[in-house]
């Protein structure tokens, strides 16, 4: 076991080296430049603009600098905001967007899994069709749709909570409705998926036998088996977060990490671009693993080559 | 499809009325010229943001163009986006994915490191790339969410490989001489393709969303084209005034998600009765 999460580790870091310098090598490839503007500047202008920010070497040589830089921890200053070290607006913006995608996460899997399985007890019932309904309505409407219903029914018409912003707890709630309500469906349907499978398991039929009763049998028995698979789709989930995130903070106006994603690029804000992505790479990289380990974990079978 | 899933399908009344609806779209979207009344560009600025009336069903946009000729136009691109980047996904994944499965060992690490690779690409960073190298055209799109898309099932079909070559029918074909590719195609593929072909029901929805989606934030289609995603998307912006800009595209894209949604459970109950496997 041990040895197989030292493979996995290490072999991940190729995989983060690889992104990195994809998409480095990308960026230079598309054309426009971060300094070009309305009018062309002075060609003096631009060569000591380039020779400041090391724009002048050879693109290979700029990767490495960046690279070797990255490792100790300086990934370089912002050409857009100019002045401020690409660290300190990471630093500034990520852990709001972290919590924005850890309390989705935590909405997902709270609400997700109890209704997967009262819908798997209840097969067949109208609880059962309600609640997936809902999941399947949940996998189905794009967050922008959500996102423009929940603001127009609840801050508009009703106006019990703020449409846009992160400051008080209130204003929280829209944003992660909409960011959790798709992981929630799907974490939903997954549960009761693997839910029914384990409910018709030799096992179960034990318990009930016993004289167990059909609450304690979900929930104690059945859960445990069947969480597998949800554990499984948690690495892209996160993943799902990450893009989503974009959507969610530019639409309630989050000082989050998300805006930059796409705005650094536009700008070709070499370094913002770079930074960015280097985080939400190795967050990816992080879920993933974990989940692979969780599973190496939970079913020994999967663990090969060791 | 064998007679008996088939039969099984249209016995679940959601997921047969899910495929008539998406069968009455796709011919709608198909002859598109044939049931509107309007060309999708055709402007007039004197009929501009009109409700629904009898002259325009779901009312005209900002430009005086009418919404339901646009939302049948629209389709074309939607459906045509989802399924040929399903097509692409279901290609390069199965491809990848039981040729990793099936070699195991140095190959499979390989794959699946390239895998991952497209995994970690966070798939809105690897469009805006796209577009920004090929221009923003139909190609970017489909490469775009092609790429992304392929991953899934790569990982699908490698897990579901893994698994079946371990059964006994296929050690006994390999005992009596089966050569190792025409094990994969004719021993392992076949019985692997009802998860599959429920997956790519799945995929076809998500990859409309994500077009939708690259739509909305103004990184897909470019007028006059229009998509469900760029209708939604100019919906979004007059929402608090003209509600029905947003309500009916958005309606429509619901209802074409949802359809795509239960008939894939439906194909799953009546393919592959035994899956547990869920859907992105």
């Amino acid at each position: 076991m041990f040895v197989f999460s030292l493979r996995r580790i290490a072999s991940s870091i190729p995989t983060l080296l690889l992104f990195a310098a994809i998409t480095f090598f990308t960026l230079r490839l598309a054309p426009g430049g971060p300094f070009d503007g309305e009018r062309a500047l002075p060609p003096e202008i631009q060569a000591n603009l380039d020779a400041r920010y090391g724009l002048d070497k050879p693109v290979i040589h700029q990767f490495g600098k960046w690279l070797g830089d990255a490792v100790r921890g300086d990934l370089h200053e912002s050409f857009q905001y100019i002045g401020r070290p690409v660290n300190e607006i990471i630093s500034e913006s990520l852990p709001t967007s972290l919590l924005l995608g850890a309390l989705s996460m935590l909405l997902a899997v709270a609400l997700g899994i109890p209704l997967g399985c009262v819908a798997a007890w209840k097969r067949g019932t109208w609880l059962d069709t309600s609640a997936m309904f809902l999941a399947v309505s949940g996998v189905s409407l794009p967050s922008y749709l959500v996102a423009s219903i929940l603001v127009l029914v609840f801050s508009i018409w009703l106006g019990w909570l703020p449409p846009a912003l992160w400051e008080s707890p209130s204003s929280m709630i829209l944003p992660v409705v909409t960011l959790g309500l798709r992981p929630m469906a799907i974490i939903a349907r997954l549960t009761r998926a693997s839910m029914i499978e384990a409910l018709s398991a030799d096992y179960i039929r034990t318990a009930y036998g016993k004289g167990l009763r059909g609450l304690q049998v979900v929930f104690k028995h059945a859960l445990k088996n069947s969480l597998i698979p949800v554990i499984t789709i948690m690495g892209p989930l996160a993943a799902n977060l990450v893009t989503g995130s974009f959507l969610v903070e530019v639409v309630f106006q989050i000082p989050g990490m998300g805006k930059h994603f796409v705005t650094a690029v536009i700008n070709r804000d070499y370094p913002l671009v770079m930074g960015v992505n280097l985080v939400y790479g190795f967050i990816l990289i992080s879920a993933n693993l974990a989940v692979d380990l969780v599973y190496a974990w939970a079913d020994p079978r999967t663990r090969r080559d060791s | 499809m064998n007679p008996r899933a088939w039969k099984q399908l249209v016995k679940n009344r959601v997921a047969a009325v899910s495929l008539v609806f998406l069968v009455i779209i796709t011919l709608m979207a198909a002859f598109a010229p044939v049931v509107t009344k309007y060309s999708y560009e055709e402007q007039n600025i004197s009929e501009k943001l009109e409700g629904p009336s009898t002259r325009h069903w779901l009312g005209t946009d900002t430009l005086g163009r009418d919404l339901y000729s646009r939302i049948v136009y629209g389709a074309r691109m939607s459906l045509a986006v989802g399924i040929m980047t399903a097509i692409i996904a279901l290609f390069l994944g199965t491809l990848t994915g039981a040729i990793a499965g099936y070699a195991g060992g140095w190959v499979d690490n390989l794959l699946m490191r390239l895998v991952d690779l497209f995994y970690i690409f966070p798939s809105l960073l690897m469009a805006i790339l796209l577009m920004i190298l090929m221009g923003r055209g139909f190609a970017g799109i489909l490469l775009a969410i092609g790429l992304t898309a392929w991953v899934t099932q790569a990982r699908l079909v490698r897990g579901q490989v893994m698994q079946t070559k371990a059964l006994p029918f296929v050690e006994s074909a390999r005992a009596t001489g089966v050569g190792h590719i025409a094990i994969v195609v004719r021993h392992i593929l076949p019985n692997i393709w009802g998860p599959v072909i429920v997956s790519l029901t799945f995929q076809i929805p998500t990859n409309i969303m994500s077009e939708s989606f690259l739509s909305f934030i103004g990184l897909g289609l470019q007028p006059p084209y229009s998509s469900w995603g760029t209708l939604a998307s100019e919906g979004f912006r007059a929402m608090r005034s003209y509600p029905h800009l947003i309500v009916f595209p958005g309606l429509v894209l619901f209802i074409t998600m949802l359809a795509f949604n239960y008939l894939g459970d439906g194909l799953r109950d009546a393919l592959d009765p035994k899956s547990g496997s869920g859907s992105l």
